[in-house]
């Protein structure tokens, strides 16, 4: 039946037919199918590359360069954190280090402070810098999709 | 026998009294604040207009040129002052710090396409890196410029010159429009922060949304600017009744 056909005649057929079409030495080196699998090789090579740094740094990296997919941090936080590097206890939840809505509102402290002539407000100012090189810096050494 | 030189010829014609240092150097806060106006209205129209949400880095430039904004802020409102180009200066050191470290992330991978679209063939974090530069230079030229600070300014709202009340209201009226301004757009960018982050990290890639798109993503933004010179002329003529009570 089919199976027969293509397990005794067809297959043999279908491989004449592409030998007929495609010179394969010649073609696959130079043709699209060529460059597909350099495409291959070259992704292949990252990867091993890649996975090489990764294990030395402990398999920290949640985000992997030929994967394009968006990454959920929030679904890979729980695990993420607990990781060297991370200035967070290990285990740990979010905490208000991470609040980056606090900026903002620290700066229209400031702000109001200014119009009504607070002459603290150049500290507070300068608290605040303070406060976003820390959410700078939590954000280097949190485990991130290596690219935001 | 003196030891000090008579002055050279053409040094009266380049010196610049104190009042006036003063007044060029309110112009160029007001200058310095609208160009930064013009920073934030762009990131909110990519943010509104077109629905591009910021980065978690994208947000530590934006604290960045808030910061940048008191030191200007302080000298229209409280007088001209050193330190406060010192804290814009600070401010700007810390912004570029989160738009270096963005550069490199995106080119320490050469199929990286970059983060968010480009203006002039360059992402807006490369344009933010840009800006603080000029800022910190800026900001040294001006502490260079010691004329201002002699003058004993007490800021916009607290010098009166009679003989010059237009001159002088329509300083204190724009500088109160681009200090509201970007208080709004203070405000806005906030704001727009609690959806997208929540009482948290933002997260890392996020989703775009909707945007209002053109054009009315650039009146959203720009409306702010009318809001602004509203409550900036009604600000000044309270000012001015003031003024008028008390002489």
């Amino acid at each position: 039946m089919l199976g027969e056909a293509v397990g005794e005649g067809g297959q043999g057929a279908l491989c004449g037919m592409t030998r007929d079409r495609f010179s394969l030495d010649e073609d696959v080196a130079t043709g699209p199918l060529g460059e597909a699998r350099a495409n291959a090789d070259l992704v292949a090579g990252q990867r091993r590359a890649f996975d090489g740094d990764d294990r030395e740094l402990g398999g920290t990296r949640a985000f992997r360069p030929w994967e394009r997919a968006r990454v959920d941090h929030r679904a890979t936080l729980g695990d993420a954190r607990e990781t060297r590097g991370s200035l967070l206890v290990p285990g740990a939840g979010p905490n208000l280090a991470h609040v980056m809505l606090l900026m903002f509102v620290v700066w229209l402290v400031v702000f109001i402070g200014i119009f009504r002539g607070w002459r603290w407000v150049p500290l507070l100012a300068l608290a605040n810098l303070a406060y976003t090189l820390l959410v700078l810096r939590i954000h280097m050494t949190d485990p991130i999709p290596l690219n935001f | 026998m003196t030891t000090t030189s008579p002055a050279p010829a053409g040094v009266d014609r380049w010196s610049m009294s104190p009042d006036r240092a003063v007044f060029f150097s309110r112009i160029i806060n007001i200058v310095a604040l609208l160009g930064l106006i013009g920073v934030l209205a762009g990131s909110l129209h990519l943010q509104f207009g077109v629905g591009e949400q910021p980065c978690p880095l994208c947000i530590v430039q934006r604290s960045g040129m808030v910061g940048l904004a008191v030191g200007p802020i302080m000298n229209l409102l409280w007088g001209m002052n050193p330190r406060h180009y010192a804290l814009s200066i600070l401010a700007a050191v810390v912004g570029a710090a989160g738009s270096t470290r963005q550069i490199l992330l995106h080119i320490a991978d050469p199929n990286d396409p970059g983060y968010g679209p480009e203006v002039f063939g360059w992402h807006l974090y490369t344009w933010a890196l840009v800006t603080f530069i000029v800022a910190i230079v800026g900001c040294a030229l001006l502490i260079m410029w010691q004329a201002p600070f002699t003058a004993g300014d007490r800021g916009v709202l607290h010098d009166a010159h009679p003989l010059r009340p237009l001159v002088t209201g329509v300083i204190v009226w724009l500088s109160l429009l681009v200090i509201i301004w970007i208080f709004i757009d203070l405000l806005a960018v906030g704001i727009s922060i609690v959806p997208e982050c929540g009482l948290g990290e933002c997260p890392d890639d996020p989703a775009n949304t909707a945007g209002l798109a053109e054009p009315w993503g650039w009146i959203a933004v720009l409306s702010a600017g009318i809001v602004a010179a509203v409550i900036a002329a009604v600000l000044e003529r309270r000012w001015k009744a003031k003024q008028a009570a008390g002489a």
